[in-house]
């Protein structure tokens, strides 16, 4: 990476570790089809399996769980379409959260549309779920319920714990999906401990490659599959394996350790450095936050010019809502937690990863300050 | 079979003593249009140009480059015959069997340029038309609605068949060459890529200007402009693109002079750079893409304050136009998809809350004069990098 560049965009795509392009050229090296009889297949089949498991490690769970995908939006489908197949006849009932990813909202609007009844639960205005309408909300013919472990646009923490008891409670037949793409690597994953019997999780959001994710299923039975074919991962997931993709995504998880601490000294540092600028608003919970991202709204700074003028001084962030006035789509995060239109309009995704310094955090707020001052003046 | 192009041009012949020189721009233009698509051999001959295409699966393709030159105003494609009537009369049968089709009514029009030929063109009419009629009993001789007309040129090196309705429609105008060369002010918004269409088809070769306000515009936008000059260059070949960084000027626009005034002042800068440019590449004109009254800046006061920063001509070909006509003509183009993509919005921090609509010269000019518009220009001519735009 550019040394004068400071990439604040992690929760974007990160940029592949040296570990996870060494796996690629093994990969190109180790060419077979991992269904091959032969040996070069068997050796592609094994390091294949090898990456299963580094991945299951971290996630403490067995490696017979983990069902390999292009990436975090298939997980995403492959858990919410599996589970609502294998289910629909004990109850067609199912529910998510208004913050999730699109992945996971376009199909449940999906379901509703094949007629699922969907409920989408409310946040506060911390981003955090509201628990006492998904308790309302559930019952015995509850399939399947989604939620988000940490939001891609706020970093916010939902409480997966407390809504594993509760579903315990109210929808014994129910099982609990958690998109785990923005936490995995991060802040410690464990799905057991979580009480999630899915999670999805994406390598390139950890210094893999795109085109590689996961999903973890505490029992295949729940689920049937998306994808018809060959005999591949038991048939749940069939297809010739993204080898290149899939080391590349163990290697990876190798070097992730869960720790947030440093995450949340940079999220605060920075916060703390941008709350000198007057007009300023941190939306999403402090108190449960991963630390990855920082949310900002610069009141009435149109995102998207801030977001330039900072990449032209070497700062790469990202915007809550594109700006734009033919299609008009402010972040449905930031809707749902009840913010107005100029917060929304001048919102910015910071987010933080392990190679993010003190001193870019503190070099980058500085730059903020100075080109936030340069376009207010002018707006 | 072998199959042949046969276009013809319009307006060339009424040029007469530029037609040989105009003709010979046609032909070269064609070639370089052809050139990385399919190995071609064009001549030119009777007020037609033949192209044939050596490989025939790339027949379609180089169709549809034709159909985007200027100066062609008819493209068909007709099977090849040896200049015997008999000849004629199986290559017609074979070559038409998709077209005579059942129930179908039919006439034959014969033209003879090669008066060489043995049968006049109504004898040829006559056997061609017989022939086809005996061979096809289902299809009707009907010379006054016919569904399909058999058109038959004996011309000096063979003789050609096609069914007038498979020809397409051309782009007419004037070949790009002959008519110099003009600047056009190009926005990445609908209107300006149709000002540059019209005014090339009568010949003219463009150069663009963009104006870039980085970072209030994006990358992005600045990406679009460059796909909307390829959709332009697929009709001239190639555009020089030039991109003027143009943040400084709106910035000291908006520091020092009126609000209302704004967008008046920051055109009237477009124009002047935009002739600098124009006179620095031997360009004889500007071209942007007004229509009267379309938004505040477009009334006839405010281009009469615009236009008046500059002493060249100004070729406003929409000017008449209302909006459906012109997103018709950007469709028609292919530069209306691009034009609405959503990039370019940002600029709307400069657009004033209440522009003038009726604006004084004087005024204008006195609010202009805060500002150090000579220095401005240069700086901003300094920092222009130039892009060769060819077809996308």
């Amino acid at each position: 990476m550019n040394k004068e560049m400071i990439y604040l965009d992690n929760a974007a795509t990160t940029q592949p570790s040296r570990a996870a392009v060494e796996a690629m050229i093994k990969a190109g090296e180790c060419f077979g089809n991992p269904s091959s009889l032969h040996g070069l297949g068997l050796e592609a089949e094994k390091l294949v399996e090898e990456s299963r498991k580094s991945i299951a490690e971290k996630l403490g769970v067995d490696s017979k769980n983990i069902l390999f995908t292009s990436g975090g939006t298939e997980a995403n489908n492959a858990a919410i379409f599996g589970v609502a197949n294998a289910r629909h006849k004990i109850g067609a009932k199912v529910v998510t959260c208004k913050t999730e990813h699109p992945s996971v909202l376009e199909s449940f609007r999906y379901l509703e549309s094949q007629g699922f009844t969907v409920e989408y639960i409310e946040v506060n205005k911390d981003g955090i779920i509201d628990l006492d309408m998904l308790y309302e909300f559930l019952d015995m013919e509850t399939t399947l319920i989604s939620v988000m472990h940490v939001n891609n646009e706020t970093g916010v923490i939902q409480p997966i714990e407390k809504i594993r008891e509760i579903m315990l409670e109210k929808s014994p037949y129910a099982h609990l999906h958690s998109d785990c793409v923005q936490s995995f690597g991060k802040i410690d994953v464990k799905p057991k401990k979580m009480g999630a019997d899915l999670v999805s999780i994406s390598a390139h959001k950890i210094h893999g490659y795109k085109g590689a994710g996961a999903l973890y299923v505490s029992d295949m039975r729940m689920i049937r599959p998306m994808l018809f074919g060959g005999e591949q991962q038991n048939e749940m997931r069939p297809g010739t394996e993204n080898v290149g993709g899939i080391l590349a995504f163990g290697a990876a998880a190798k070097e992730c350790d869960g720790d947030n601490s440093n995450l949340i000294l940079l999220r605060n540092a920075m916060k703390e450095k941008l709350s000198q600028i007057p007009d300023i608003k941190i939306n999403g919970s402090d108190e449960f936050n991963s630390g990855s991202v920082l949310n900002v709204s610069f009141k009435g700074i149109k995102a998207e010019i801030l977001l330039h003028a900072l990449e032209a001084r070497g700062v790469y962030v990202s915007t809550g809502a594109a700006c734009s006035s033919h299609k008009p789509q402010p972040s449905h995060v930031l809707s749902a937690m009840g913010l107005d239109k100029n917060e929304i309009g001048g919102s910015v995704r910071i987010s933080f990863d392990r190679l993010t310094t003190m001193e870019d955090v503190i070099k980058a707020a500085e730059i903020m300050k100075e080109e936030a001052a340069s376009i207010r003046r002018y707006m | 079979m072998k199959e042949i192009i046969l276009a013809k041009y319009g307006e060339i012949i009424l040029k007469g003593g530029n037609r040989p020189r105009f003709e010979s721009i046609l032909v070269n233009n064609i070639r370089n249009s052809l050139k990385n698509v399919a190995e071609t051999k064009v001549r030119l001959a009777q007020a037609t140009v033949y192209v044939e295409v050596q490989d025939q699966e790339k027949m379609d393709i180089v169709m549809e480059r034709l159909s985007k030159i200027f100066g062609l105003v008819t493209i068909t494609r007709a099977a090849v015959c040896e200049k015997d009537i008999e000849d004629i009369k199986a290559k017609a049968k074979e070559y038409l069997k998709n077209d005579l089709t059942d129930g179908k009514r039919f006439k034959v029009e014969a033209k003879r340029s090669d008066k060489q030929f043995p049968y006049k063109s109504p004898q040829i009419c006559l056997e061609v038309g017989g022939f086809l009629d005996d061979e096809y009993p289902e299809i009707i001789v009907d010379v006054h609605n016919p569904d399909v007309t058999v058109k038959v040129e004996i011309r000096d090196f063979d003789a050609y068949v096609y069914a007038d309705e498979n020809k397409i429609q051309g782009q007419g105008g004037m070949p790009i060459g002959t008519g110099s060369k003009a600047t056009l002010l190009l926005s990445g918004g609908i209107d300006s890529p149709v000002a540059g269409h019209m005014i090339s088809k009568r010949g003219v070769e463009i150069d663009a200007v963009n104006f870039f306000s980085f970072p209030y515009t994006s990358e992005r936008a600045k990406e679009k402009v460059i796909t909307l000059a390829g959709i332009i260059a697929r009709y001239t070949s190639k555009i020089n693109l030039y991109i003027v960084p143009f943040t400084e000027i709106q910035l000291q626009i908006r520091d020092k002079c009126p609000e209302e005034h704004m967008t008046l002042i920051m055109r009237r800068f477009m124009m002047r750079i935009a002739e600098k440019l124009a006179r620095k590449h031997k360009s004889h004109a500007l071209i942007t893409g007004e229509s009267v009254g379309q938004v505040a800046s477009q009334t006839l006061a405010a281009l009469d304050v615009t236009n008046a920063a500059v002493d060249m001509p100004i070729l406003q070909p929409l000017v008449g136009m209302d909006k459906i006509e012109i997103v018709n003509r950007a469709t028609e183009i292919g530069t209306f998809e691009t034009s609405i993509l959503p990039y370019e919005d940002c600029c709307t921090v400069f657009t004033p809350k209440h522009p003038t609509t009726n604006p004084k010269r004087e005024n204008i000019e006195k609010s202009e004069s805060k500002l150090d518009v000579e220095t401005l220009i240069e700086a901003a001519l300094a920092g222009v990098e130039m892009i060769e735009v060819y077809p996308d």
